[in-house]
């Protein structure tokens, strides 16, 4: 799978996972509540928690759930990108 | 309860499976039509099959109604819910006006797919996608969730939807997305008020014409679709009745072979058939005492009918051989079925069915027609004979044109003035190539015969003489 995104942004610490949790909602609704009921059941943490922290499972997790799908991994990641984004610039902001 | 969850599912009708096949596991599934037309029932029938007969397990999304109540309507109509242990879940989702109601179905209908269930309903979809509100996120809801969560897990979702507006936008996301799409309908002033239709079916052709159908406490039973495997086992046991009168020869044929369809037209001022009425029932009788062959005579009317001598002394005479049934229609609002139920049509060997005219004043001549040529169809294919008799009045001067165009076998009654009895005039039958006119007197030898004949078997006088 070839997703372009950074390093740093796979490995977000502190994110405002509500925040992404509602983006995601509001892209598709009801599509995170199911991830997230699968992540639990077969992983014991949520999709949110795998997604901001090892993108080649969240792509196992979706793939379980609904099927063959990379463009559904590929939408979120645009969907949260402004969120995530904001975050490292924060982060960028509060360093300086 | 068979284990066999990997095959297809079925539809609420095993009479559509049969002409569509098994649905393959998949599929979503809508249901659309107004409020009242037999959705629930029909995904009721569905769920209780797919249960039963391929042992799968089901969860029931309840949004528009109390749980117990669903079970209670779906005892009424033979599909026991409870009865079925713990292979249905119902949920019953309280109203919520925001996408907390989303979140909230799509994670106990996860969770329980997740645990092994294989068939969702949702009943209804309706209130769902009012709170979805947009356009596209109600398709991203529908397509990337339920669509993707039935495809990838094998499980067949039956979305349940009420068409409250004509051209309903919602309406025309949801046939786009679903495999199969059935539109129920419900007309009271039809002699059919249930209908159901097909109108997709991916990779297989659609069903564009109207399936009726019945609710009762038996299920869910179409009546213009017959059962093959029905059909196979009571052709096998049907059995051709040979007409030993010669006159009579020239009204019905050399013989009534399974599925024989008489139409009688008695045209005003005639008021009945005379002796042929008498010849019939008699005959009838006699074939039930002999050979076993089961009677029905109905009567659609709003007022308990005269029943005639020979038809009193029938019904004493054969017991559970003859039923007799009078239909009070005008407090019905499903009268068809109550003929066809006068027992199972397939235990019936010969039909007796007069009072059409009184249908037709009720729901005019075009739902007459099409009921007569509807009953036409499923009574041959199951091999009834059957007699329907049409009397034309001042109130229906014209007679159904099914009478004439389906009948094998058509015989129109008029008054004979001279000779004070009615005249019988062979219309339509393949043993008369051209009009053959009788007198209904010619009859009566036949007539004493048979009751010669009856009165030998049971042993005393059936009828005093001269009635």
């Amino acid at each position: 799978m070839s997703l372009s995104l950074s390093k740093e942004r796979g490995k977000l610490k502190g994110v405002d996972k509500e925040l992404i949790r509602r983006e995601l909602s509001k892209a598709v609704p009801g599509l995170i509540t199911l991830l997230d009921i699968y992540a639990e059941s077969k992983y014991g943490t949520s999709f949110i928690d795998i997604l901001l922290g090892d993108l080649g499972l969240a792509h196992e997790v979706i793939i379980k759930a609904l099927g063959h799908d990379d463009l559904l991994l590929k939408t979120m990641l645009r969907v949260i990108t402004p969120v995530t984004s904001k975050k490292l610039i924060d982060e960028d902001i509060s360093k300086d | 309860m068979h284990n066999e969850v990997t095959r297809g599912r079925l539809l609420g009708i095993k009479e559509i499976n049969e002409l569509v096949g098994d649905v393959p596991p998949n599929y979503v599934i809508l249901l659309e039509g107004p409020p009242g037309t037999g959705k629930t029932s029909f995904a009721l029938a569905t769920v209780y099959r797919n249960v039963v007969e391929r042992g799968c397990k089901a969860v029931y999304v309840v949004l528009n109604e109390d749980c117990r109540k669903l079970v209670s309507v779906g005892r009424s109509i033979g599909y026991d819910l409870g009865s079925l242990n713990n292979s249905v879940d119902i949920i019953e989702c309280p109203t919520v006006s925001d996408e907390y109601l989303v979140d909230m179905i799509t994670e106990e209908v996860s969770k329980r797919i997740l645990s092994g269930y294989n068939l969702v309903v949702i009943d209804s979809v309706t209130p769902i996608l009012k709170v979805l509100g947009t356009y596209s996120k109600k398709r991203a809801w529908l397509h990337t969730v339920v669509y993707k969560i039935a495809s990838a897990h094998e499980v067949m979702v039956i979305l349940i939807a009420d068409t409250l507006l004509k051209d309903d936008p919602d309406i025309s996301l949801l046939e786009y997305l679903a495999d199969v799409v059935i539109e129920m309908n419900y007309n009271p002033k039809s002699v059919f008020p249930r209908w159901l239709r097909i109108k997709k079916f991916r990779t297989r052709p659609a069903l564009p014409t109207p399936i009726y159908f019945t609710l009762s406490s038996d299920g869910i039973k179409p009546i213009n679709l017959v059962s093959k495997e029905l059909v196979r086992k009571v052709r096998r046991r049907r059995k051709e009745i040979v007409i030993d009168s010669p006159i009579v020869k020239k009204l019905l044929g050399p013989s009534l072979k399974p599925g024989t369809q008489v139409g009688i037209v008695i045209k005003e001022p005639a008021t009945g058939l005379g002796y042929f009425h008498q010849y019939l029932v008699l005959k009838l009788a006699l074939e039930a005492l002999t050979r076993g062959v089961r009677v029905g005579i109905a009567y659609y009317g709003s007022s308990r009918k005269h029943v005639l001598k020979e038809e009193e002394v029938a019904s004493k005479l054969l017991r559970d051989k003859l039923t007799i049934v009078q239909v009070d229609f005008t407090g019905r609002q499903i009268p068809h079925h109550l003929v066809k139920d006068i027992d199972k049509p397939e235990d019936i060997d010969v039909l007796i069915v007069t009072g059409y005219e009184k249908l037709t004043e009720f729901y005019g001549i075009e739902e007459v027609n099409r009921m007569i040529a509807t009953y036409h169809e499923t009574d041959s294919s199951l091999g009834v004979i059957t007699f329907r008799i049409y009397r034309i009045s001042p109130h229906t001067p014209q007679a159904p044109s099914s009478i004439y165009s389906m009948s094998d076998v058509v015989i129109e009654v008029t008054l004979n003035e001279e000779r004070g009895c009615f005249n019988l005039r062979v219309v339509k039958g393949a043993h008369a190539r051209r009009p053959i006119t009788i007198l209904d007197t010619e009859l009566e030898p036949a007539v004493m015969e048979l009751r010669r004949k009856l009165e030998e078997l049971v042993g005393f006088e059936v009828l005093p003489r001269g009635v």
